[in-house]
């Protein structure tokens, strides 16, 4: 009954983890590939303003993503993503165009409104039992609903916005956008909840075997609304940013947007079925998707061609990720089967 | 679902609204148009016994553009006291249109005043209204011809589509590469304008000093998508003065996204945009002009027409005139479409007049 070595545990739980390896380092070497290919075909794409122009284009849709990258490792989705940062920018914005004393607290005011949201999101999965898909397309309508209404077909033009607000849209810190930077931060902060926060580890078992969690003790309910919580939150942020950035605010801000998130967080590496992948990961699918956006307006191709290459770049990630999956498995049942046989 | 009907009916048909449509944008509450102080020469036309009843069906309800044509159209109805109604899903999909509509008919109003989702999709539920004695006056986007007795259009797309190089050629008076910001391909209005602005720089002198991009982006009447687009062709052309785009989201969205960049003032954004969202474009003198049309004065034209076309007043002949009073005398011209024709161009000299 000798038990396997230290040094054999590690080499065989390894296999599974360089399958996750790989797989960031496959969207990584995508990511070279469509520089070299953009590069040849346009060599203006190549250069330090371009980079800025596509990193900049990122930062939004990076932020975004670490948010439902939050969600999507439980295994769930927010399909309502879109809706609480237009929510959140149209009625921030509103309500500081009305009281301009309140400039200085958009960004509490902004998130804690995204977490309400979320809150809703989170209850509505977790106590009313309601597929996280369904559930978030609800509140998808009835976020939109909601700021529609409040909005009553007016807008917050670029004018209303609180100066600092406006300023931190156009003003760069080390020749970059002040949103790059904030993106960082922000991507950084929530890989470092995830990783060392007893929370973040939670929301990784929650979402690799939810019946496992739910025997070792997790209180599942509990990690599932505060993961939609912190989503909500940093959705309504992000609204907030990106209500800065386009100046004039109608109900329609950042409609649709959730396909673009989703397609970010499952191109960068993070399983659409839970437990495996990272924000870094999310945060380069966003360069990648920004990096094709940026690249066929260059080529002078059309958006259509766009939503092509999208779409399959989504497939294609998601079939690798089952690939990955299954090796992970399958390398789970050998240390098992070893394990047993010692 | 509201979200993918958004998403899809702006990939159809939202674009279409001379881009105007699309625009989101503010009604001030404390807004006053400017159009209809012209009430009284249209007063002519109040009716004699019963109260007309006269329906305005935008696309749908809830953006700022439409919200400005309804004003219109209630200041004609206050006028010639008819019994106005203003009716519309805020659904932006042709079956709410297309429901709305039946709905409508069977209330017997004696006047519709449509701006068609689909142009072609609404039109059975328009010619239903037709043959129930109802008169219908598209504005904005048109129907199937034989769907409507009237078009009363803003502008026909030559000389929007010369506007708005009027607009360019302000904003940048050397001329330069120009690129086109468009909603859809599906948007008739947008994709004629690009050809008829195409068109006047290849052969029109006055506008000889521009060059253009041949590929045209779509941003489906995005804000973000179109910051996006712009910011990618400054990139991809580093020569670039002036993106044009006929969606009044993409305009001013473009011009914002060229101030972030750090660029305003050399690079310019123009063409289709409610004043309220440019104002402060111009003010800061990034920006030297925009151009649109007044809808609340569409809004009042169209339904003195309907109006007119009820109590029998008027005909759909060629050559028919149509007095609307302050607002105007308009001609019945070919296939029923009365041309409004009258642009506006917003500089730092007239900003301040516009509430709209």
């Amino acid at each position: 009954m000798s038990e396997p070595s230290v040094l054999e545990r590690l080499r065989l739980s390894g296999s599974g983890g360089a399958a996750l390896r790989v797989r960031f380092i496959g969207v990584l070497a995508f990511q070279v590939l469509l520089i070299v290919v953009f590069t040849a075909l346009n060599p203006r794409f190549i250069g330090w303003d371009n980079a800025q122009s596509i990193l900049f284009t990122a930062a939004i849709l990076a932020m975004a993503a670490a948010g439902q990258t939050l969600v999507v490792l439980t295994g769930n989705l927010d399909l309502s993503v879109g809706s609480i940062m237009g929510l959140c920018a149209y009625v921030v914005f509103d309500v500081t165009s009305q009281a301009p004393w309140l400039a200085g607290l958009t960004v509490p005011f902004a998130v804690a409104l995204g977490a309400v949201l979320g809150l809703a999101n989170g209850l509505l999965v977790t106590y009313l039992k309601i597929p996280s898909m369904v559930a978030t397309l609800g509140t998808l309508s009835v976020y939109r609903g909601l700021v529609s209404f409040y909005a009553n077909a007016m807008e917050v033009t670029s004018g209303e916005l609180p100066q600092w607000m406006r300023t931190l849209a156009t003003v760069r810190w080390l020749g970059l956008s002040s949103y790059v930077w904030i993106a960082v931060l922000v991507v950084v902060l929530v890989g470092l909840a995830l990783s060392l926060l007893p929370w973040g580890r939670k929301l990784y078992a929650l979402g690799s075997n939810a019946r496992a969690a739910y025997y070792y003790g997790l209180n599942e309910n509990g990690i599932l609304v505060g993961a939609y919580v912190a989503a909500g939150g940093i959705a309504g942020f992000v609204g907030l940013l990106l209500g800065a950035q386009v100046g004039n605010i109608n109900s329609l801000l950042a409609s649709g947007i959730e396909m673009q998130v989703l397609a970010a967080v499952v191109i960068g590496g993070v399983s659409i079925w839970g437990g495996s992948g990272s924000v870094y990961g999310a945060a380069l699918g966003a360069i990648v998707l920004a990096t094709i956006n940026n690249g066929l307006v260059l080529l002078g191709v059309q958006e259509f061609y766009r939503l092509l290459i999208q779409g399959l770049a989504i497939v294609a990630a998601v079939a690798v990720d089952a690939l990955v999956q299954k090796r992970v498995l399958t390398a789970t049942r050998r240390r098992v089967i070893l394990e047993v046989a010692a | 679902m509201t979200e993918s009907a958004f998403t899809r009916r702006r990939f159809i048909g939202i674009a279409a609204a001379a881009g105007a449509a699309a625009a989101a944008v503010p009604l001030l509450s404390a807004c006053t148009t400017t159009a209809p102080g012209a009430a009284t020469a249209a007063g002519s036309a109040s009716a004699g016994g019963a109260k007309l009843k006269v329906f305005m069906a935008p696309k749908f309800t809830g953006l700022a553009y439409f919200e400005v044509a309804r004003k219109g159209g209630e200041d004609a109805g206050k006028e010639l006291g008819l019994d106005f109604q203003y009716i519309g899903s805020d659904k932006a999909e042709a079956t709410e249109q297309i429901a709305t509509l039946t709905n409508a008919v069977a209330q017997k109003p004696n006047a519709l005043v449509v701006s068609a989702i689909d142009g072609d999709a609404v039109a059975p539920a328009l010619r239903q209204a037709r043959s129930a004695g109802i008169k219908v006056v598209t504005y904005d986007a048109d129907a199937a011809a034989d769907a409507r007795d009237l078009f009363v259009n803003q502008l026909s797309y030559e000389l929007a589509a010369q506007t708005m190089l009027d607009a360019a050629l302000l904003n940048s008076p050397e001329g330069g590469l120009v690129a086109f910001i468009s909603a859809s391909p599906t948007a008739p209005n947008h994709t004629a304008h690009v050809k008829f602005m195409k068109q006047n720089i290849d052969t029109n002198p006055k506008y000889s000093k521009f060059k253009y991009v041949d590929t045209v982006q779509f941003a489906a009447d995005d804000a973000q998508k179109s910051q996006d687009i712009a910011l990618n062709l400054m990139q991809a052309h580093p020569d670039l003065k002036v993106i044009i785009s006929s969606s009044a989201v993409s305009a001013p969205a473009a011009e914002q996204a060229i101030i972030n960049a750090g660029k305003g003032g050399k690079v310019f954004a123009t063409g289709v945009a409610l004043p309220s969202s440019v104002k402060d474009f111009i003010k800061s003198g990034n920006s030297k002009a925009f151009m649109m049309w007044d809808p609340a004065e569409l809004g009042y034209v169209a339904t003195v027409a309907a109006a007119q076309l009820a109590q029998g007043k008027i005909t759909t002949d060629k050559g028919t005139k149509i007095d609307c009073g302050k607002a105007g005398t308009y001609e019945v011209g070919e296939a029923g479409e009365v041309l409004y024709n009258k642009p506006l161009m917003f500089t730092a000299d007239n900003i301040d007049q516009y509430s709209f």
